[in-house]
């Protein structure tokens, strides 16, 4: 009955590696212009060097390569589901194999390799930083990159605080819900049997619980912040500030190298 | 008819680098109109064990069985063995969805395909023998005192009439007259020739309520036995995790060192036990 | 609940141990009364409590009592409806004094879980620090010292997921040492927890005792207030009863388990030996310091 054990939702593993120890703010702005680059690779070549870079950073960080690769789990399906779209789907001349009405096409077949491709290089870039990056380096870097929209009256840190509490409940979330669903199946609710209507309704005895319980956690939460002395982002000072150094400029200078190269692939690869 | 645990092994994420061996072959047997406690620290896998009682968990070797019915994925047997085993987790207040005291306890019965008349029957027996008042039938259980609050729970779980009575840390939370209120329900099920298991990480009480007591430390069973054997046995062996009553261990330091005669977790008889001592000594 | 036994002697002063150092906050509760404000019902009437630095109160009574209410306008997370609070003389009813008063006096709750704020050890020792706006340094030097008190350090970079409910409940009290506020409320904090880690949390709490804090626990278990200095009996919204716990402590059985609490054995085993000689009356009624006074540990090899 175990709900979701064993698929790494790219949790934080701490180590003492170069990448661990950036500036979250570095490595947000590195993912970000990776994530935009990696999705205007057009060829095998620039791809392939991608690859080289994830696996490069991924040792640098002493990730082990059994993580990284289960990190893209959830996505499979996704990539699985829009490679069919395009082999199926994308009009062309060169007719592989045909199943009735669906023809699959050779052009289909590479655009959905080179788009199953570029969407498992995100997820595991993304799951670089998540790997390498602390929850809360995480929050700081996002508070401290959306700061200047304070004066424009955006949330930053408000924004930055909800994300933390929400990444430190999700495992405990997932125990609750567990225990709540173990103790309805003990009275003899269904939640497999019947249509889609009477298994979702089977649901509301899991749902209604959970939402007490956590809408009661809010209340104590909020109650036991203000007693730590919280009154919000105002004076608030970080045990570890962070700190833009040689090592950042270093890696940003690194990685604008490593870009233009990869625009070289594009354009002439 | 009984409850039978056979060698039951139970690791979790077997396989994966988060392995965690839960039970390594736990062997005991439950019998109708017995409290059965089974003691163990935290992790010890008591919870887990719980879960094997009622078919939530499928054993990996080994087997349960509860009145000839061996738990397996069937979804006919675990339905039988659901109605039959009542299993009221910690804190079961937790579990409170309806929106009247009456739906919430007869969620159970309902599902077990009871209705009319026999499921009203059913959902007022269960108040009764709780302690609920008729009048709290239609009141909003979410408006509930604490107390009241588990009763409910507790009480849901009784409208399915099973003849075996699993409880995860029942008196968490509860003061002196919410744990006596429990202990009195706890024996007049007895009374009724269910079984009760009793799962607690509170010795004291164990040896104060039990028939038998079931000592379970890092997934291994340690002793069986009725209260007097348990106290004889942990004055030889160090369990780990249990923390000895106050008076009990210093009883057994007595016997070690005087010899006195009995073992007890009374402090009355310990102090008179020092007194008759003392007077030895001097 | 049975009305306040008979046997219980009015209350008098006593006189304070001299080597007990005041770095802890003075708790002055003067006609203090609450009631929600959407509600009618006073939750507390008319409560006057004195409790000086570096005192370890008991506060007990039944369910509805308004024990929680009551310890809850100590750190200003309530404010009396009328009358005054006063922490080491400053008036919680003040706006601009909240946040000094909740650098002066913390709250552990009843539930681990509901009070962890980070994902990561360390992160959420750090967040009073950090809310209070103590330089980095500063705070990386309270975080250590907070963390190796509760034992918690080697799990520093732990994430909080992986600590039992005994281990998250330690880390809790961290969070609040890390404050290093000269008084601790604790509300029910050790009924969730199992015996062992009960154990180990009443040792913190005597720890922090020892070091001048100011202690208001409240509970329901006399096992947990037997190194508690005065013990204040709730009922209704009103105090009944206060007085020197020993004396509270040294109630018959039956009288005790009238008033709803259950008499801790080692209690009745310090009476029956004090009545027979054979240890001090001085003895706490804690079974090391019995067995000390009987002097078996001296006798056992």
């Amino acid at each position: 009955m175990s709900l979701i054990k064993g698929v790494t939702l790219g949790q934080y593993m701490p180590a003492d590696s170069f990448f661990h120890k950036l500036d979250p703010r570095c490595k947000l702005l590195v993912t970000v212009l990776s994530m935009i680059l990696i999705f205007m690779s057009g060829n095998f070549p620039a791809m392939a060097i991608w690859a080289f870079f994830i696996i490069f950073i991924a040792k640098k960080s002493q990730i082990p390569a059994k993580a990284l690769m289960r990190s893209a789990k959830p996505i499979l399906v996704l990539i699985i589901f829009t490679s069919l779209l395009h082999i199926f789907f994308t009009g062309g001349n060169n007719i592989i194999f045909s199943i009735g009405p669906l023809k699959a096409s050779a052009e289909g077949t590479v655009t959905a390799f080179r788009m199953g491709l570029r969407l498992y290089l995100l997820v595991l870039f993304t799951a670089l930083l998540t790997f390498t990056t602390s929850p809360s380096e995480l929050s700081d870097g996002l508070e401290a990159a959306f700061g200047p929209f304070t004066r424009f009256g955006f949330p930053a840190h408000e924004v930055a605080m909800m994300m933390t509490i929400a990444l430190r409940f999700i495992p405990t979330l997932f125990e609750e819900t567990e225990r709540i669903i173990n103790a309805q199946v003990s009275r003899g609710a269904d939640f497999v049997s019947g249509g889609l209507i009477k298994r979702a309704k089977a649901y509301i005895p899991v749902l209604i619980p959970l939402f007490v319980l956590v809408f009661k956690r809010a209340d104590t939460l909020a109650s036991a912040m203000e007693a730590r002395c919280y009154r919000g982002g105002k004076g608030r000072v970080r045990m570890y500030p962070l700190t833009w150094g040689s090592a950042e400029n270093r890696a940003l200078m690194g990685f604008f190298v490593f870009c233009t190269v990869v625009i070289c692939l594009n354009r002439w690869g | 008819m009984s409850l039978s645990v056979n060698d039951l092994s139970f690791t979790y994420n077997s396989g994966l680098p988060t392995e965690a061996k839960a039970l390594q072959n736990i062997s005991f047997s439950a019998e109708k109109g017995e409290i059965l406690s089974i003691v163990g620290h935290t992790g010890s896998g008591k919870s887990t064990l719980a879960m094997h009682l009622n078919g939530l968990l499928i054993p990996q070797s080994g087997e349960v069985v509860i009145d000839g019915i061996k738990t397996d994925s069937d979804p006919k047997n675990l339905r039988k063995i659901r109605q039959s085993v009542g299993l009221v987790f910690q804190y079961p207040e937790q579990q409170i969805f309806a929106e009247t005291v009456s739906d919430e306890i007869s969620f159970g019965p309902f599902n077990w395909g009871l209705r009319g008349d026999a499921l009203e029957k059913r959902v007022l027996d269960a108040m009764e023998l709780i302690g609920l008042d008729a009048s709290f039938a239609s009141a909003n259980p979410f408006q509930l005192s604490g107390g009241e609050k588990r009763r409910v729970a507790i009480a849901s779980v009784l409208a399915s009439e099973p003849s075996y009575l699993v409880l995860d840390e029942p008196t968490a939370g509860l003061d002196l007259s919410g744990v006596c209120e429990l202990t009195c329900l706890l024996k007049s099920m007895c009374e009724k020739e269910i079984c009760v298991i009793h799962i607690t990480h509170d010795l004291e009480l164990a040896l104060n309520i039990s028939d038998r007591i079931l000592i379970i430390s890092e997934g291994t069973l340690t002793a069986n036995g009725t209260p007097s054997e348990i106290s004889d046995m942990l004055s030889e062996i160090n369990v780990k995790g249990l923390i000895l009553p106050d008076i009990l261990s210093l009883s057994y330091e007595l016997k070690k060192t005087y010899g006195t005669e009995a073992i007890t977790s009374d402090p009355h008889m310990l102090a008179e036990q020092i007194k008759a001592v003392k007077i030895t000594c001097r | 609940m049975a009305p306040v036994s008979a046997m219980l002697p009015r209350w008098r002063l006593y006189s304070w141990s001299n080597n007990l150092m005041s770095s802890g906050t003075t708790l002055y509760l003067k006609g203090a009364e609450f009631r929600y404000p959407d509600s009618d019902k006073k939750v507390l009437k008319g409560i006057d409590l004195d409790i000086r630095a570096g005192e370890w109160i008991a506060l007990l009574g039944p369910n509805g009592s308004g024990k929680s209410t009551l310890l809850k306008l100590f750190n200003a997370l309530l404010l009396p409806s009328q009358g005054s609070c006063f922490v080491d003389g400053i008036d919680t009813k003040e706006p601009q004094n909240i946040d000094l008063i909740r650098s002066k006096v913390s709250m552990v709750f009843q539930n681990p879980e509901d009070q962890i704020v980070a994902s990561v050890v360390e992160e959420d020792t750090a967040f009073g620090p950090e809310n209070l706006g103590l330089p980095s340094d500063e705070i990386v030097i309270r975080v250590k010292d907070a963390l190796v008190g509760v034992g918690l350090w080697e799990k520093r970079k732990h994430s909080v997921s992986s600590l039992s409910g005994g281990q998250k409940q330690r880390l809790a009290l961290a969070g609040v040492m890390a404050i290093r506020s000269g008084s601790l409320l604790l509300d029910e904090a050790m009924s969730m927890l199992d015996p062992t880690s009960r154990k180990s949390f009443l040792e913190l709490i005597k720890m922090e005792h020892s070091n001048g804090r100011t202690v208001v626990q409240v509970t329901h278990r006399l096992d947990e207030i037997l190194y508690s200095d005065r013990t204040v009996l709730l009922n209704e919204g009103q105090i009944s009863w206060q007085g020197n716990t020993d004396v509270f402590l040294s109630v018959s059985e039956k009288e005790l388990r009238d008033m709803g609490f259950a008499k801790p054995p080692v209690a009745v085993l310090k009476e029956e030996l004090v009545k027979s000689r054979l240890i001090p009356a001085s003895t706490r009624s804690d079974i090391a310091e019995i067995r000390e006074k009987l002097c078996l540990s001296q006798l056992m090899t």
